[in-house]
């Protein structure tokens, strides 16, 4: 099920919806990597309910304490990043 | 207090307190009903014992030995005769006596049931994080399965539902329970079932909800007064607390005496009755004790609720001192940073200075001054007390000042009055946004009213109407230098809203300038040096743009205003004349667009689209570029400089303004009448069934739509006439042309007609059946029937039309209020869900936790009062820049 040539990161209908933002699940190495130059921890992250549909549309399968990237798009800015923590509730 | 140690507290755990705390907690048992004997003095084990409080300078509490003000008192205790319900917890009571058993005390529900609540309620008392369920959620739940439950699951009896007659009746098949029997039964609920019902057994147990002690509150929070009379008069608490311990003290003596059952139980629910108004005097189902007086007594709840409680009165509601308020009223000399302030506010409000050998001849003088004055007329800054570096308050008079004068020196502290130049916050309720409170500079004058300068009120949403605002007075160095540099009225010229300035000219300001400035006004050098002495401009005059004038060499007004613009502004624009309807070679034919060509205006007249809040470009500009120190002086000098033209000019409207010509309202009527014969034409069409749906509509939708069109188009012409005989030489229409005040459409409809009425967005069409009033016929669909008004204000309205034209403007009335009101606590909800966050260091947004809200500062780091309405570049005037305008 593939729809338009944008559908990549899986072809899973949800991320057709030009408002539903892109969503990477960081690996444990790259974690560090992105947030130490924040200089923010991962409990000081926003979180993201393991429940939530955009985890669930992911190609890997997401767990607790995960981070996952969000590139949103932004009205001020064009283009935004996120991290958000997962959590189970 | 000073001896308190500060600790820190790692936790607070909130239950109902057992007999046993409320023994621990006490300091005396109370077991007299009086106060005091006849020496005045606190009778021992009665309700003011020295041992929970003095109340009385002098005496020593009997538990602290502290004096008077420095003890907070101690609580007490009353052992009650039998025990009582909590009135406050008979509804939880009732709750669990229908989940339990009676004899066994068991849950009722199976034990697997038992397990899984207790679980997730111990699961999330483990967990730190706060969640969105509660235990109080869970146990409710659990609760009410246990409720459902037709029997026993433990030994299978069947079970018998109890009632709550409120507020503390049980009853159980009709028959009533007493106290005692409520209590015995939820001792009798086993630990281990205590977790599911939303109890902790480690801290609580369910009988406490029955009181057999009953908990004294201290002396100092039930102060007794004395009367002038020297009669003392007791405070409510201790009235009702006296009728508890009479009532107790029968009912144990009528019991011990083996009394008739009737009467203990009697005596019994005269005790309930006492406790539950000594703590809510507003329970449902039960008359409120009474005062001798009639009054109603104020007890525990009474104390805490609503607006007059406790929480909303004192402890959200704080008042302040070095405070003022009274009306306001305007004074265009003052500057936007500064608020006239009267003498008679002045000399109360004060200033504490702290003496050094820099201030200390001045302070002196002050005294001096103020008591022996040289200049009586002169406003000096007195000094009303002074405190001495052992911290005592002295207070300046007629007979001490020489004393006091001559032994000040550095290191006292002086509170001097208000003076010119002092830092003070200026605010008007309702204080919607930062902009309702904002900080000038005092300017001490006659009168009784403070003055603002014109330019602020529309930050502070204020006229003149009777207004009043207040002032408060900082009282630190360190408050003082916070209100200069973040709250000034000059930090407020732009708005974070939306990048872009609000407070700028208005109203006068903009109709002087464009008096001053348009077309070919020139002033001869009288005029030109009388203008300009308003700006207090120094320096040569510039080179007079009509030398060979009549009379005289002339100065044109835009000269005179190019004195306030800076020296490298270029800029080109439509004024707000600008007639949208022609082409730009027609306007600026007209001089109706503005160019300004290194700080020279070389055309165009300065009106609303120069100098006004959000529309204004010179305005934008300069506080942009320039900061806000200019952006000050411009706007100051602005409002001086129209007032000066204005003074030269005059301006004035009434209503000949609004007259035009017969032979226009000739043809508005005719345009009128037309416009109504093609609304017949359209509803002819409609009745006789021949009329077409536009697609998406039924066919009444189309035809309405189709006629608020023809109406709404013979009001634009009949607006469209009308002004063709409203010239520039009008000065309602320069007001409305130049942006000052009102619009072409308000002329329009006081010189042509007013036009059609809407309701709900839709023509008139409610009253009675099938018509809106009994003038007309039933089902007449034409434009009179159904609220066109062809009258103008200045002619006057027809009795039908008037009433449409009240229609229309009551739902406006009813709008505001509502919307008023609605987006009043929409936007509260979100300034309480919002107002902690920070913007940290790193341009994070965090809120108190420290948890990250936003990665970047608005996703762009941009602080929007410093951006060209929200864009960080005003890409359009760096290319112009760059490319010199080509």
């Amino acid at each position: 099920m593939i729809f338009g040539k944008d559908a990549k990161m899986n072809d899973n209908i949800l991320w057709l919806n030009k408002l539903v933002p892109k969503h990477i699940l960081l690996k444990e190495s790259e974690i560090d990597e992105k947030l130490n130059p924040l200089n923010i921890t991962r409990d000081q992250l926003p979180k993201i309910l393991l429940k939530d549909p955009a985890l669930k549309a992911l190609d890997e399968e997401a767990k607790p304490n995960d981070v996952v990237e969000v590139h949103r798009f932004s009205e001020s800015a064009g283009s935004n990043l996120a991290y958000r923590l997962v959590v189970e509730e | 207090m000073r001896e308190m140690i500060p600790k820190k507290i790692s936790k607070i755990d909130f239950a109902l307190m057992g007999p046993k705390e409320v023994r621990k907690l006490s300091a005396t048992k109370v077991i007299t009903a009086d106060t005091y004997d006849d020496d005045g003095f606190p009778i021992p084990m009665g309700l003011m014992d020295l041992h929970m409080g003095v109340i009385e300078p002098g005496l020593r509490c009997k538990t602290s030995g502290r004096k008077m003000d420095e003890d907070p008192g101690h609580f007490g205790h009353i052992d009650l005769a039998m025990p009582v319900i909590h009135s406050g917890y008979s509804k939880t009571i009732k709750d669990i006596l229908n989940a339990t058993h009676p004899s066994s005390g068991r849950l009722m529900l199976t034990q697997d049931r038992i397990d899984h609540y207790t679980k997730q309620i111990k699961a999330l008392m483990d967990s730190d994080a706060g969640t969105t369920v509660s235990i109080g959620g869970i146990a409710k739940r659990a609760i009410r399965e246990a409720t459902k439950s037709k029997s026993c699951p433990h030994c299978g009896e069947p079970k018998i539902k109890v009632t709550l007659d409120k507020p503390t009746t049980f009853r159980e098949e009709g028959r009533k329970l007493t106290p005692k029997e409520v209590r015995s039964r939820l001792e009798k609920v086993p630990n281990s079932d205590l977790l599911c019902l939303g109890f902790n057994p480690e801290v609580t147990r369910p009988e406490y909800m029955v009181l057999t002690v009953l908990s004294v509150p201290p002396v100092p929070m039930r102060p007794s007064i004395t009367l002038e009379s020297g009669e003392r008069s007791e405070d409510d608490l201790t009235h009702k607390l006296v009728d508890v311990l009479r009532i107790n003290q029968r009912l144990r003596e009528n019991r011990d005496a083996g009394a008739p059952q009737l009467i203990v139980e009697d005596l019994w629910e005269l005790l309930q009755y006492h406790i539950t108004t000594y703590f809510d005097n507003q329970t449902a189902g039960i008359p409120t004790a009474r005062h001798r007086s009639g009054r109603p007594l104020k007890t525990i709840v009474q104390r805490l609720k609503g607006k007059e409680g406790r929480f909303r009165s004192n402890l959200s509601g704080k008042r302040v001192n070095f405070s003022a308020r009274t009306v306001i009223t305007p004074d265009p000399y003052l500057s936007i940073n500064q608020v006239g302030v009267p003498e008679l506010a002045a000399r109360e409000l004060t200033v504490p200075v702290r003496i050094n050998i820099h201030n200390l001849a001045f302070m002196r003088d002050l005294i001096k001054e103020n008591f022996v004055p040289t200049d009586p007329e002169k406003y000096i800054p007195g000094i009303n007390y002074m405190i001495r570096p052992d911290g005592r308050r002295v207070k300046l008079t007629d007979e001490n000042w020489e004393f006091n004068h001559d032994r000040l020196e550095p290191g006292f502290i002086v509170e001097r009055h208000l003076m010119d130049g002092d830092i003070v916050l200026f605010n008007r309720q309702p204080s919607l946004h930062r902009m309702s409170m904002m900080a000038h500079e005092v300017r001490i004058m006659k009168g009784k009213t403070f003055r603002i300068n014109l330019c602020v009120c529309p930050p502070y949403n204020a006229d003149f109407d009777g207004d009043e605002m207040n002032l408060h007075v900082v009282q630190s160095e360190e408050a003082r230098a916070e209100a200069r540099i973040l709250m000034r009225v000059q930090e407020h010229i732009r708005s974070p809203r939306f990048g872009g300035a609000v407070i700028g000219a208005i109203h006068d300001h903009i109709t002087g300038m464009f008096l001053l400035t348009h077309g070919t006004a020139s002033y001869d050098i009288d005029q030109t040096v009388r203008i300009l002495s308003r700006v207090s401009y120094k320096g040569d005059l510039p080179k007079p743009d009509y030398p060979k004038a009549e009379g005289g060499p002339r100065w044109s007004g835009r000269q005179i205003f190019s004195v306030l613009l800076p020296d490298d502004m270029n800029l080109k624009y439509n004024a707000s004349v600008y007639f949208a309807d022609r082409t730009p070679e027609e306007n600026e034919e007209l001089d109706m667009v503005v160019e300004i060509v290194n700080g020279n205006m070389i055309r165009g007249p300065v009106d609303g689209n120069s100098i006004s809040a959000f529309k204004g470009r010179i305005l934008e500009e300069i506080s942009r570029l320039q900061g806000s120190n200019a952006a000050r002086d411009f706007i100051d000098k602005v409002t001086r400089l129209a007032v000066g033209a204005l003074m030269e000019t005059g301006c004035t409207t009434g209503i000949d303004d609004a007259d035009v010509p017969q032979d226009a309202l000739d043809q508005i009527t005719e345009a009128q009448i037309s416009a109504v014969k093609e609304v017949d034409k359209l509803v002819n069409a409609y009745n006789k069934g021949k009329f077409k749906p536009r697609p998406g509509r039924s066919v009444e939708e189309t035809l309405e739509v189709e006629i608020m069109g023809v109406l709404g188009r013979v009001r634009d012409k009949s607006g469209e006439i009308a002004g063709w005989h409203l010239g520039m030489d009008n000065f309602a229409v320069i007001m409305a042309r130049s942006g000052a005040r009102g619009s072409m459409l308000n002329l329009s409809q006081m010189a042509g007609s007013i036009g059609q009425q809407a309701v709900r967005g839709e023509r008139i069409s409610r009253g009675y059946e099938r018509r809106t009033l009994s003038h007309f016929n039933k089902g007449d669909l034409g434009a009179d029937a159904k609220g066109f008004v062809r009258s103008s204000y200045k002619s006057g309205l027809t009795p039908t039309e008037y009433f449409f034209h009240s229609m229309g403007g009551r739902e406006g009335l009813v709008d505001t209020a509502v919307r008023t009101s609605r987006s009043g606590y929409m936007q509260r909800r979100l300034v309480n869900a919002l107002e902690d966050l920070r913007v940290k260091y790193d341009y994070t947004v965090r809120n108190t936790a420290n948890t990250v809200v936003q990665f970047q500062y608005g996703e762009d780091s941009v602080d929007p009062t410093k951006s060209k309405f929200g864009k960080a570049i005003d890409v359009d005037s760096l290319i112009d820049e760059v490319t010199g305008g080509k």
